[in-house]
């Protein structure tokens, strides 16, 4: 058991993403990159963000760090959400698509391409749905 | 007495009461008092859904199929009500229910109780803490109080995971809202909930609802100013557009609004407010002076703030699809219109949508009149007939024997009456309107009558009928009386009934477009989803768009029908109403309408100079500069490949 968005499970995931997804079939060889905004995470109340970058499928970079980067780090989307709708996200009650109609996340870049990417993206999620994760 | 052993009980009583749950649709009318019956004093006291008639219905459902077990606050709810039978009078006149035996079930359920399986629900820390902000009894973590908001803010299977708060002011909702924020959990508002009971039974159940967290019941933001000097009305989130529009009458002014049930703020928030007055007086963003708005993170704004981002901004593009509100509207200072004395209605009658369409445009274009509207022959018979099986027979008259399948609606002053005289064939009149709204049942009786059948063998059977000889004989004919329209409500009521007709406002026309107390009539026991959007006010793009909605819902095995259209900046653009009907308790059709919504927004989508409805919502309080100009010009298929993977996702959202 890991504790979610610790360096445990950013490693899992990297694990995880390189040895079970295809990068043609699950990831499309789809060439991107994101940022993941996690706020409000208990019990402090901190942020983190997850930097996630893939080139014809493959993952290239996964990386956390403790603060928001979305100003600092050049990435395609930006995804920004409290903790507790990315843990919704994660454990596949909600999809992205389904926050971002709510309002529970706010998005920054061409949503269009974004939307074009969301069956690879699933894909990483029921990835990441297999850690064994403490929340 | 446990709460299966309630469900299992052979009762014709409880079941009678158990189908009127299921059958309601929740139209809101039981929280207006529109009949001037005054309201449910259980309602008015304690202030949440679970109070009212309409979360009484939910109650019963959810208590029936196991899924509410007995609290302490559900034998309050059950003692509180007096069985006073406002609800029935209320609820008969719009949709031919008798809530009372949902009351009367619940209040014997909790009777036969056995006291040790009542349970109280623990205040936890959350609840305390929302205690604190808005006051010890108008915050609840009880399911009894939760599930009377299944099927608007809440699905019915979303469980308890959920606190409902009632607050009073801004500043309460700022601090609910923010209190809610830094603890990331989530919030929804509610006004009186009509738009998202349209939604509940769709495949957007999901995706507009709240999963889990706090449900701000707006109800209790009454505040009501008039300034009648600089002709505005200040109105708290928790005002109807009835509320309104009476304190405006009692200034001879109007309000624009949409109908009766429908809260003001909420509604602006949602679709503007798309009213017959448009075409002269604008929208919701034209119509409205200032917001005080609440944000994602309870910070209070107003719209008139020098420093805040503009407002007033949004796009039209097809990505940007947002099913819940942004921002809580709190309060609105609205604009309010002068009542013209020699204000009238006049409806000119069309076989052809293009001709009705040809003339509506003509006037919307010429400013003449002063509310417009385009409706089809379905929603006039639904709003003047009584019960859903005269409205129904009364279309069949309409259309078949008196060639008359559309009408322009038009409200007018002396001058604008005369341009509308001279350029209709044939106008009804309200002498006339009056006689058919007192007169529907007698003249429902003569179908397949040798009068109807030599009518309808008129070449010109409108003009025969409404401008020719034989509209005195039908005036005198149909023997319009109060007394006639109220022998079709239950024998009970027909008193009271008799009295309400005889009231002048139920055949006034014009007070009846101002309040608009009848549209919600068009949820008589069965449910209906809107269709359509806005156009480009040109008559072929408005005669396609109908014809494909209408090949959808032939495909789908759906009753359907034009409702209205109506005009705003003077012709320029149209907003088409277009509904699809469907028994809301057969899955089979609940089925075939989610099919149909997603055809018809794909094949929308392909459209030039057209928004669907999806895109207008939420947008209510954006300039309509924004939303309309330029107009989308239709998605290319690769667009449209990737709008149907979001359309499978927000399904299951």
């Amino acid at each position: 058991m890991v504790k979610f968005l610790s360096p445990e499970w950013v490693d899992r995931a990297k694990e995880l993403i390189v040895k079970e997804l295809d990068p043609v079939k699950d990831l499309k060889s789809a060439t991107t990159s994101f940022i993941l905004v996690i706020t409000n995470i208990p019990p402090s109340g901190g942020t983190r963000s997850v930097y996630v970058s893939v080139a014809d499928g493959r993952l290239v970079d996964m990386l956390m760090e403790e603060r928001d980067i979305s100003s600092g780090k050049k990435a395609e989307f930006v995804v920004q959400g409290n903790y507790d709708t990315f843990v919704q996200i994660v454990q596949g009650k909600m999809s992205i698509i389904g926050a971002l109609l709510k309002g529970r996340v706010e998005f920054k870049g061409s949503t269009i391409k974004a939307l074009m990417f969301q069956q690879p993206i699933e894909k990483i999620n029921e990835c990441l749905r297999k850690i064994s994760t403490e929340f | 007495m446990t709460t299966q052993k309630v469900v299992t009980v052979k009762n014709k009583k409880l079941e009678d009461a158990v189908m009127t749950a299921r059958l309601a649709t929740h139209c809101g009318m039981c929280k207006v008092d529109f009949l001037e019956t005054g309201l449910c004093p259980s309602g008015v006291e304690h202030g949440f859904a679970a109070y009212w008639p309409e979360g009484k219905m939910e109650i019963l459902k959810a208590l029936h199929d196991g899924r509410l077990q007995p609290t302490e606050t559900l034998v309050e709810i059950a003692e509180s009500c007096t069985l006073c039978g406002v609800c029935d009078r209320q609820c008969h006149f719009i949709t031919h229910l008798r809530p009372q035996k949902v009351c009367e079930a619940i209040k014997e359920y909790v009777d036969h109780a056995d006291k040790e399986d009542i349970t109280t629900i623990p205040e936890d820390d959350t609840l305390h803490d929302l205690r604190a902000l808005v006051g010890e009894q108008w915050a609840s973590n009880d399911p009894a109080i939760i599930v009377a908001y299944a099927k608007t803010v809440i699905t019915e299977n979303a469980g308890s995971n959920f606190y409902v708060v009632m607050p009073e002011t801004t500043e309460e909702v700022a601090a609910v809202v923010k209190f809610a924020s830094t603890r990331n959990i989530p919030c929804m508002p509610r006004g009186n909930g009509t738009l998202l009971s349209l939604f509940a039974d769709t495949l957007l159940a999901k995706a507009i609802s709240l999963e889990k967290g706090i449900i701000l019941d707006l109800k209790r933001m009454k505040k009501l100013q008039i300034d009648a000097k600089n002709q505005t009305a200040t109105v708290g989130a928790g005002i109807s557009s009835y509320e309104l529009q009476e304190a405006a009458h009692k200034h001879g002014m109007r309000a624009l609004v949409a109908e009766a049930s429908a809260h003001v703020c909420p509604n602006i928030a949602t679709f503007g407010i798309i009213s017959p007055w448009g075409n002269n007086w604008g929208g919701g963003p034209e119509n409205y002076i200032d917001l005080t708005l609440v944000d994602a993170k309870g910070i209070a704004t107003h719209s008139s703030d020098q420093d805040i981002a503009n407002p007033y901004t949004t796009n039209n593009k097809f990505t940007n699809l947002t099913l819940t509100p942004s921002k809580i509207i709190t309060e609105a200072t609205v604009k309010l219109h002068p009542i013209l004395k020699d204000e009238e209605a006049l409806f000119v009658p069309f076989e052809r949508l293009e001709d009705a369409l040809e003339f509506a445009l003509l006037l919307a274009t010429r400013k003449i009149g002063l509310s417009l509207t385009l409706m089809s022959s379905k929603y006039l018979s639904e709003f003047i007939c009584p019960t859903n099986e005269i409205a129904d027979e009364f279309d069949i008259i309409l259309k078949n024997d008196l060639k008359l399948h559309y009408i322009v609606d038009v409200i007018v002053d002396k001058y604008s009456k005369k341009s509308v005289e001279e350029l209709a064939e044939v106008v009804i009149d309200e002498p006339m309107l009056q006689t058919l709204i007192l007169g529907s049942p007698t003249l429902v009786s003569l179908k397949d009558s040798e009068l109807l059948k030599a009518l309808s063998k008129e070449k010109k059977p409108l003009k025969a009928v409404f401008a020719g000889p034989l509209r005195k004989h039908l005036m005198a004919g149909l023997d319009p009386s109060p007394k006639q329209v109220a022998r079709m409500f239950d024998k009970d009521m027909q008193p009271f009934f008799e009295k309400l007709y005889a009231k002048p406002e139920m055949t006034d026309v014009v007070w009846l477009h101002d309040y608009r107390i009848l549209p919600s009539r068009l949820m008589r026991q069965k449910m209906f989803l809107l269709r359509g959007g806005y156009l480009v006010a040109d008559k072929q793009k408005i005669m396609d768009l109908t014809t494909m909605l209408d090949e959808v819902a032939i495909k789908y095995h759906l009753e359907h029908a034009l409702g209205f259209i109506v005009f705003i900046n003077h012709g320029r653009f149209a907003f088409l109403e277009y509904d699809y009907y469907f028994n809301h308790l057969d899955p089979d059709a609940r089925n075939r309408l989610n099919q149909s919504v997603v055809e018809t927004l794909q094949r929308e989508l392909r459209m030039k100079d057209f928004l669907p409805v999806e895109y207008v919502v939420h947008k209510g309080m954006f300039r309509k500069e924004q939303l309309l100009y330029p107009m989308p010009q239709g998605l290319s298929d690769e667009e449209l490949k990737v709008l149907g993977e979001m359309i499978r996702t927000v399904a299951g959202a």
